[in-house]
């Protein structure tokens, strides 16, 4: 039997994703209650029932992945004190590239939002910021270089 | 992979190509291919349930149309064709073939809603003449209704009756995109810089090609590529980080990936998601209230990467634009390329995409290894 996929997630990400399951529960719930078309409409391939039909498929479906994260999910905890001037996965990082300053919070795919500066740790700048501690310098490999120095790194401890 | 590159790049060559028609004998210069592409994509989108047809042949049907007329001659044709991969090769030559042929009934729709969309575009005197001339040309009577409901709210602010009515005055609101610059080229200074239509154009297309090697569903691929900035008829484009009024910018800023503090990430990131929600709740508030339901959950599931297609097209959204970006370098070497190659590093995480952009890499390394400076 193939293993179940390890999820790890930040307690933010944990919490923001059991939130979300609620409130689809709650929609579900209307959906069912609320908007099902009446009875007389469901005889044969309307627009109006397929389109519910979409909608309650589309919440189910979203309601399953969301109970098959948690449910298989490792919630980040920050390494020992003494590893913490290394870059792990849920490392906020504050890193000066060019000259100007950033700060960039390490993730798995399902929690990074860069424009919200969370990046994944299989972005080529999350890879390689990985494992690399305070003072150095990071390249980003590619034609165009990228250069990212590690001035910070802090770890939610609460 | 490197095919595939050359495929995307053509792509962008098709913003360039213009649709002409004549009207009482003199040629009028319409709308971009593009352009024309976006809009009688979301046309059949809206028709082709309601006519019976298959949504997924006839978008495509029209896609492939569009590309075959910016590249008709045989020898262009065969060189687009020979970028795809086997299956997509085949398909494209099929629907192709079947848009050239008259008893298909998919590729008649096509032709109509392509014969009516142009109705959008032209100004009111030139509708009614042009809709005259080709009544005989459209045979399916829903079409008829909507041409004529077209007409009635061109330049006209009737609330419509009907759903037909519905639908004419909502494609007649998108068509504001194909006149709409992207503000991030506009910024640059690019000369002629692409429509926020002609990029749906190029996105869907990608999205469908690209979609394929994900496994996914061409449909699903497709119309999320399709819905994803029509919010922006009313929230307008916005570029990360940068307040509306796009005051104070210099051009020094616009050459390297913006940087700002975090909290002011959060704050400009809600402020767009919440101007982009009103946005495409008005836009589609006008159509039947099925279909405005099935934009929005698109809208939604794209925006918040709800699913795993949605994350895959949002990212995709990314790469559209470095090509995009490519090709205004290919033009001007003083265009900022590289603050897309960087922005990139730090936004995509799917294997697929970093393949596409690592292919891109090696096709301009040369060229973009000098971008680097003596000192690198």
């Amino acid at each position: 039997m193939a293993a179940e996929t390890k999820y790890y997630l930040t307690k933010e990400g944990f919490e923001k994703l059991s939130r979300e399951l609620e409130k689809l529960k709650e929609q579900k719930k209307i959906i069912m209650e609320e908007e099902a078309p009446d009875i007389a409409d469901l005889h044969g391939p309307d627009a109006e029932y397929l389109t519910f039909q979409e909608d309650l498929g589309f919440v189910e479906r979203r309601i399953e992945e969301i109970e098959a994260i948690l449910k298989n999910c490792e919630i980040l905890k920050p390494p020992p004190k003494h590893k913490r001037h290394i870059v792990h996965l849920g490392a906020t990082v504050e890193v000066e590239i060019d000259g100007q300053k950033d700060e960039f919070t390490i993730v798995t795919p399902i929690e990074a939002d860069p424009m919200a500066g969370r990046i994944s740790h299989e972005s080529p700048v999350g890879k390689a910021l990985l494992g690399r501690s305070i003072g150095e310098k990071v390249i980003v490999q590619s034609s165009v270089r990228a250069e990212y120095k590690i001035k910070k790194i802090t770890y939610k401890t609460k | 992979m490197t095919k595939l590159i050359d495929f995307f790049l053509k792509l962008c060559q098709i913003r360039e190509k213009q649709e002409k028609i004549i009207i009482r004998d003199s040629e009028i210069g319409l709308k971009r291919f593009a352009d024309h592409a976006f809009q009688e994509a979301l046309f059949s989108f809206l028709f082709a349930r309601e006519l019976g047809f298959d949504p997924e042949k006839l978008i495509k049907t029209i896609l492939v149309a569009k590309i075959y007329k910016s590249f008709p001659k045989e020898k262009e044709w065969k060189e687009i064709l020979s970028c795809l991969p086997p299956k997509q090769k085949e398909e494209f030559s099929f629907l192709k073939k079947q848009f050239l042929d008259q008893r298909a009934q998919t590729s008649k729709l096509a032709k109509e809603i392509i014969l009516i969309e142009k109705i959008i575009s032209l100004n009111k005197d030139q509708a009614h003449y042009y809709y005259q001339e080709n009544l005989k040309k459209i045979r399916n009577k829903d079409l008829k209704k909507v041409a004529k409901a077209l007409l009635i709210f061109k330049n006209s602010k009737k609330i419509p009756k009907n759903n037909f009515e519905r639908i004419a005055k909502f494609l007649i609101k998108t068509s504001y995109l194909e006149t709409f610059q992207r503000r991030d080229w506009v910024l640059r200074g690019v000369k002629d810089p692409e429509t926020v239509a002609q990029h749906t154009f190029h996105f869907m297309v990608s999205s469908w090609v690209l979609g394929r090697r994900k496994g996914f569903e061409d449909l699903k691929m497709i119309l999320l590529a399709l819905v994803h900035d029509l919010c922006e008829v009313y929230a307008g484009d916005k570029v990360p980080y940068l307040d509306d009024s796009l005051r104070n910018i210099t051009k020094e800023m616009l050459k390297k990936p913006p940087r700002v503090p975090r909290n002011k990430k959060i704050e400009w990131l809600m402020k767009k998601k919440q101007k982009e929600w009103q946005g495409i709740k008005k836009i589609t508030e006008i159509l039947p209230s099925n279909i405005a339901r099935e934009i929005r959950n698109l809208w939604i599931e794209f925006e918040e990467r709800l699913t795993k297609e949605g994350r895959f097209v949002y990212l995709l959204d990314k790469v559209e634009n470095l090509f995009q970006a490519t090709n205004y370098w290919l033009k001007d070497k003083n265009f900022p390329i590289v603050a897309w190659w960087i922005h990139l590093k730090e936004m995509l995480d799917d294997p697929l995409l970093l393949k596409v952009i690592a292919a891109l890499d090696r096709k301009f390394q040369h060229r973009l290894l000098k971008l680097n400076g003596p000192d690198n």
